[in-house]
């Protein structure tokens, strides 16, 4: 009931910040409502019984990535952008969203997955023959760098090469 | 509805309890700052409020109360009014999860002294609120339609995130140390014999949390986000009143945070060498913890106030370059080398 309650209030604030990312004409509440959501899909994570993954949720993409996404508008001094223009562009977009939703959908309803029964407990999580309970920050890292090791990498990989390019693209010279 | 009385009572109890201990301190440094300075500088400061000026926080806030509400013609109102309180509010919200004693037995019941006991992940969470905290200043800094307001929110935004990552690390080291985030076990495994409070073994994290948690606090000599000289007041140049007052008050919250924060991971917690509070009785000996904790946070806070009147400011460039050129490598190696010894030792 609690779990309920909480669940329709947060995901109804993360339904308004992302509303608000797409059709607040002012950048920086557009950015603000972004962050509104990042941090309500953190607490679903909570709800979910991850709460550390919520928490990182909080501190990378609220902390770190819309500050500084919010840094850069405030930089530029974007006002606010003029009105919408309706071209096809625009309602292509929206087809492809809503077709986007219906996969989304159709990818729920097929794996069959429902509710976790209030208060029952959830399978340990096995890594390096050592058994965790579910949730934890251990039974995490310990995916993490057993299981999960070389997409871990590879994605650290990805970040640097974007590191690169941002750095070699942003430079005026090479003198 | 009955089964959560025994958790929601003693959780209500605990939250006044706090928030009454935290706001009378950030009353009553704001007046320490003022005595030391006036001592630092061999005048007398605020005497007249009370005896020894001991109302003045009062008479402060009273002033605050009654100044006029200002909202400059130029700023962006919604978020102008908000920024205080997203300010104000993360500063609060992290003594949930800090612990401030043992725990203490009343009529067979035992009570753990913090707010949220079940959280095992309170080092993260203390991170993650105070990541949020610096939305306020963007907010403030950019809302308020003024060039040094949006100044001092850049400088402060820029600066919080590049220290983060110094405390990120030096926290790192710290719970690879003690294989927990709970700041209970962290506190526990500073006591007894053969421990030591992590400030000897972990002297680097040490150093690194401590420069960094000033440039987070915004303090001196890291307050470059409200260098008067330059900025005027940076952020909160617009603000006045009870909102200004809001900033205020998120400010010396935050020091009492970090304080606690220093105190908790570095500091041996409530601590004492060669006290075992088992002597004094359940109760007292967890009243007795309590005290040593915030007595340990007002010596920091002494700190705070000492660094403040004592050192210079920065110029930007040097701030920039402290925190990515000096600390951030030196948080790294610190990790690398407490690693090291870790497997060396054969931990687990």
């Amino acid at each position: 009931m609690m779990a309920a309650v909480v669940f329709f209030a947060v995901a109804f604030l993360a339904f308004l910040g992302a509303l608000a990312l797409v059709f607040h004409r002012h950048p920086m509440v557009a950015g603000l409502g972004m962050a509104l959501s990042t941090l309500s899909i953190g607490v679903l994570y909570v709800l979910l019984r991850v709460p550390f993954l919520g928490l990182f949720q909080a501190i990378i993409y609220a902390g770190a990535v819309m500050v500084i996404v919010l840094y850069i508008v405030m930089a530029l001094g974007q006002e606010e952008t003029g009105p919408r223009v309706g071209s096809v562009q625009t309602g292509l977009t929206y087809v492809a969203a809503a077709l986007l939703l219906l996969q989304f959908y159709w990818a729920i309803v097929r794996s069959g997955a429902g509710p976790f029964p209030e208060g029952s407990a959830l399978p340990p999580v096995t890594a390096g023959g050592t058994n965790y309970a579910f949730g934890t920050i251990q039974a995490f890292g310990s995916l993490l760098v057993s299981h999960y090791s070389v997409p871990f990498e590879v994605a650290s990989l990805l970040l640097v090469g974007a590191m690169v390019g941002a750095v070699i693209l942003s430079r005026r010279s090479w003198s | 509805m009955n089964a959560y009385w025994p958790i929601v009572v003693p959780a209500l109890v605990k939250i006044v309890v706090i928030l009454g201990i935290v706001l009378t301190g950030v009353a009553y440094t704001t007046l320490a700052e003022r005595k030391v300075s006036a001592w630092m500088q061999d005048r007398r400061g605020p005497n007249r409020v009370g005896p020894f000026g001991l109302l003045q926080p009062v008479a402060d806030g009273m002033k605050f109360f009654f100044k006029e509400d200002i909202t400059p013609r130029e700023a962006y109102r919604p978020l102008y009014l908000l920024a205080p309180f997203l300010t104000l509010f993360p500063a609060l919200i992290t003594f949930a999860v800090i612990p401030f004693g043992t725990q203490i037995s009343v009529g067979g019941q035992t009570y753990p002294l913090i707010i949220a006991p079940g959280m095992d992940v309170g080092v993260i969470f203390l991170l993650a609120v105070s990541s949020i905290g610096v939305y306020g200043i963007l907010l403030a800094g950019w809302s308020s339609g003024n060039k040094y307001s949006l100044m001092g929110g850049l400088r402060s935004a820029s600066q919080v995130i590049s220290y983060e990552l110094g405390i990120a690390l030096a926290v790192m080291s710290v719970v690879l140390w003690t294989g927990s985030f709970d700041f209970r076990r962290i506190v526990e495994d500073q006591a007894g014999w053969g421990h030591f409070w992590f400030v000897g073994p972990q002297f680097l994290a040490f150093i690194v949390f401590t420069v960094a948690v000033f440039a987070e606090t915004n303090r001196l000599p890291f307050d470059l986000p409200e260098g008067e000289s330059e900025l005027v007041a940076g952020y909160h140049t617009e603000y006045s009143g009870l909102r200004f007052a809001m900033f205020f008050m998120g400010e010396y919250a935050n020091m009492i945070t970090a304080s606690a924060f220093v105190v908790l991971l570095f500091l041996g917690g409530w601590n004492l060498p060669f006290v075992n509070y088992a002597w004094f009785g359940p109760l007292w000996g967890g009243l007795l913890s309590a005290v040593v904790f915030f007595a340990k946070v007002a010596v920091l806070l002494f700190v705070f106030i000492w660094v403040r009147w004592t050192l210079p400011r920065f110029r930007y460039d040097q701030l920039m370059s402290l925190g990515w050129k000096r600390l951030f490598p030196l948080a790294l190696l610190n990790l690398v080398l407490i690693s090291t010894l870790l497997v060396l030792r054969g931990h687990p």
